[in-house]
């Protein structure tokens, strides 16, 4: 009884935080018990560490060329060996994961922005909106997001800032969907029912009472939608349409390498086994999320 | 449903292998000769046909009035002889009992055609400019007076080219030139039999031709467009000869007992352009910077490993009138004074543009380095062909890496960058080096023509237009039976004098 009453003299933002944080916990200690996805994450994490500490720990700069040095084997000086321009693939890989997460992060926000609200708008407003919203969405579900990518990214030319949007606009239909779905099962219930009756705006309602509760299935989303994004410049950088040299991406690194590789497997190698890594990692992550945040595996 | 599935999953496996073997037999018996090209012909109309693929193919479906020696030198071919009327005229007699393959009498009436309609087509009217359409006319069947708008002096090399390909008029009129351009029809050794979309290209040898017939029956190009995967092909019998080795492939191949390499210097010149027509490339300063500051033999080693030769001139030594003025000296410290004195002490951004050749791309990266360490910050623009060329014919390329191929091996046609009124990536406006040019093209005495190009090639030198990277040599690699395989400078050999040793 007593327990009640200090719950009730708490201010509203308080029980929020508290339940949010005891929301986080909950999640958290679910990821712990599955390993695969713990896995997923500390790989991540070592990746963020390289892209942020770059500058520190890779063992020469990206772009230092010693032509006399050119397809040199992995040795002890050049733990990947080097390229054709004699450049160190070590450090190329370090600051390379720079680019790829910045580009899978960006490119991701851009995605969840613009597909989250128009999501949210066309599943809040229902009607008209919705229908207008929706079918201009199927019609870019209808092309592949990667063929979209391509055409965003030759309309608006080469470049790092480019690729993002190009990635990020080819994602724009799962998330308006993925969002749309979630908030229509949100918008009927109760606690918004009452937030319209105490006479909240729109703004309010959308933003503090459906999007928070409408979260998981859009973080596990994103989760898995770095990985794509990331692979998806790869790919743009492979065909010559993502980022311009000299900058050390994984997917240009590939490209260029290409053509060596029958006879210096290095060089195509290692570029290819860090895309790999950080993509298995983080699927296994957002599987491991989707697993912590359903509330039906909830034991 | 499922049976039917698994019939046709089956049959898909078995047409898969029967194909596969059937063009592995026929790689290695000595009646088809098969080669890998790296592009599939967009067309085989020679006067709309401006790319090397076009050229390979066509070199065996037609015939010229003249034709080039391995050293260059013009001889005989439907023409037998001819002589100079006066400056403007020459006088072509032809060879008599020369057939179309589909049945055709050549006549003069044909050459006049095919020279008229090389005048105005989109693809070889600027080449064929200074040739007269018009007044071009014949005299008797096998006679026909060739005329030049002004003094011509490389008119054999042209008419030797691929645009003077001769045509089959009456062909030509009756199916229109969208469907000869897929159905060719010609004088030459072969005659295109099948046409394999994004495959191969068919062709059987013509058993009239005038001249030598080939040694063989069948000749298959295909299309691989992939180098690495050209060489596989090669090494694994698929194929009995490949074009455009890929310079990195050089050394394996050469090793491979079952393999021969056969290289040769090349009509081909890099180069790295700068645009006359915007700040800051058109102060000498800049330009001889930007040249001095490139230490060009490392980078041609690096690049190109061995299968080109660093450029000492502004064309090819294969082409007629070379002389070597170069190279320039690598000096970064004189490239760092001259910027400064150009008032860029601070520091300079150029934009370099390029298509997606992967060796433009690997000398745009190095040069990008070598400039940093002068001040210079490049910004590199990787764009496909068309866009490129697209930009560059409105003026708005600053900088570029190209690249010319001078298939008909004459100074006018190398150096056609240079004059004023050429408008594309380099947009020189140098009235001297109109004036050499001019003179360089008008002069028929051939000592005299050499002393021209020397004269404007030493001056063109000490104006820093554009960077000089390599002379590409002609690399190709056939199989270690084939004979006779023709080293053309121009990467269009001619496929018909080939021959097979028997093992």
């Amino acid at each position: 009884m007593n327990e009640l009453r200090a719950h009730e003299a708490l201010p509203e933002s308080d029980r929020m935080v508290r339940r949010k944080k005891s929301q986080l916990r909950e999640t958290w200690r679910r990821m712990l018990k599955n390993k695969a996805s713990l896995v997923g994450l500390t790989i991540i994490v070592l990746f963020a560490f390289m892209a942020i500490f770059a500058d520190h720990i890779a063992p020469y700069h990206y772009d230092e060329q010693k032509l006399e040095d050119a397809f040199l084997k992995p040795s002890r000086d050049h733990w990947l060996g080097t390229d054709n321009f004699g450049r160190d693939i070590l450090s190329r890989i370090i600051y390379g994961a720079r680019i790829s997460l910045q580009i899978g992060l960006i490119s991701v926000g851009i995605g969840v922005a613009v597909g989250g609200s128009l999501g949210a708008f066309a599943a809040y407003y229902g009607g008209y909106t919705d229908n207008a919203i929706m079918r201009f969405i199927d019609v870019l579900l209808a092309i592949p997001n990667i063929v979209l990518a391509i055409s965003i990214s030759a309309a608006l030319g080469p470049g790092l800032v480019n690729a993002m949007i190009a990635v990020g606009i080819g994602t724009v239909p799962i998330y308006a969907r993925v969002v749309r779905a979630s908030v229509m099962t949100v918008k009927e219930q109760e606690f918004v029912e009452a937030a319209r009756c105490i006479g909240a705006k729109t703004p309010r309602i959308l933003l503090r009472h459906i999007l928070p509760n409408a979260m998981a299935p859009i973080i596990v989303q994103a989760t898995l939608g770095v990985a794509t994004a990331i692979l998806a410049a790869a790919g743009l950088s492979f065909i010559g349409l993502g980022i311009q040299p000299p900058t050390p991406e994984w997917g240009a690194m590939l490209s260029a390498g290409r053509q060596y590789i029958r006879d210096h497997w290095h060089i195509v190698t290692f570029p290819g086994l860090a895309i790999m890594l950080t993509i298995f990692a983080l699927n296994l992550l957002g599987d491991g999320l989707r697993d912590a945040l359903d509330p039906r595996l909830k034991r | 449903m499922k049976s039917a599935k698994h019939a046709f999953l089956l049959l898909l496996a078995l047409s898969m292998i029967l194909g596969n073997s059937v063009i592995q037999a026929a790689a290695k018996d000595t009646d088809t000769f098969v080669v890998a090209i790296r592009a599939e012909p967009s067309t085989l109309d020679p006067h709309n046909s401006t790319a090397l693929a076009n050229f390979a193919v066509q070199r065996v479906v037609y015939d010229n009035l003249v034709e080039q020696n391995a050293d260059g030198a013009i001889q005989p071919a439907l023409a037998e002889r001819w002589e100079v009327m006066d400056d403007l005229t020459v006088r072509f007699y032809l060879r008599d009992g020369v057939f179309f393959t589909n049945g055709e009498k050549l006549t003069a009436e044909d050459v006049r055609y095919s020279l008229e309609r090389a005048t105005k087509q989109r693809g070889s009217a600027s080449m064929f400019s200074a040739f007269d359409g018009e007044k071009t006319a014949v005299v008797d069947e096998r006679t026909i007076d060739i005329k030049m708008k002004y003094p011509f002096a490389p008119i054999y090399n042209y008419l030797a080219s691929s645009r003077g390909n001769i045509i089959c008029k009456k062909a030509i009129e009756e199916m229109g030139a969208d469907k000869y351009a897929r159905n060719p029809v010609g004088t030459g050794p072969f005659i295109l039999e099948k046409w394999i979309s994004g495959d191969s290209l068919v062709l059987k040898a013509n058993k009239s031709y005038w001249g030598q017939k080939p040694a063989y029956e069948t000749l298959i190009y295909r299309v691989i467009t992939e180098h690495a995967n050209r060489s596989i092909e090669l090494e694994t019998g698929g194929v009995q000869a490949i074009f455009d080795v890929s310079d990195n492939d050089i050394p394996r191949l050469e090793k491979n007992p079952k393999i021969k390499v056969v290289q040769g210097p090349g009509y081909k010149f890099s180069y790295i352009t700068m645009n006359m027509s915007i700040p800051p490339y058109d102060n000498i300063k800049v330009r001889e910077a930007l040249t001095i500051s490139l230490n060009m033999p490392a980078i041609v080693k690096a690049v190109y490993q061995g299968g080109a030769k660093l450029a000492d001139s502004l064309m090819a030594p294969s082409v007629f009138g070379y002389s070597k003025v170069g190279p320039y000296a690598y000096d970064p410290e004189r490239a760092k004074t001259l910027l400064a004195e150009a008032g860029y002490e601070n520091g300079l951004k150029v934009t370099i543009m390029t298509n997606e050749d992967r060796n433009f791309i690997n000398v745009a990266e190095i040069a990008q380095n070598m400039w940093k360490k002068i001040g210079v910050e490049t910004d590199i623009q990787i764009m496909e062909q068309a866009t490129l060329l697209s930009m560059a014919a409105e003026g708005k390329v600053t900088m570029s890496i190209t690249s010319s191929t001078p298939t008909s091996g004459d100074p006018d046609h190398a150096l056609m960058p240079w004059p004023s009124t050429y408008k594309s990536f380099l947009r020189i406006d140098n009235p001297k080096i109109d004036e050499f040019l001019t003179k360089g093209k008008s002069t028929y005495d051939t000592s005299e023509r050499k002393k021209v190009y020397a004269e404007a090639l030493a001056y063109m030198w000490t104006q820093f237009n554009m960077i000089p990277i390599c002379f590409t040599d002609v690399v190709y690699a056939t199989a270690d039976n084939v004979e006779n395989f023709e080293c053309h400078p121009g990467n269009t050999p001619n496929l018909a004098k080939v021959t097979f040793t028997q093992k």
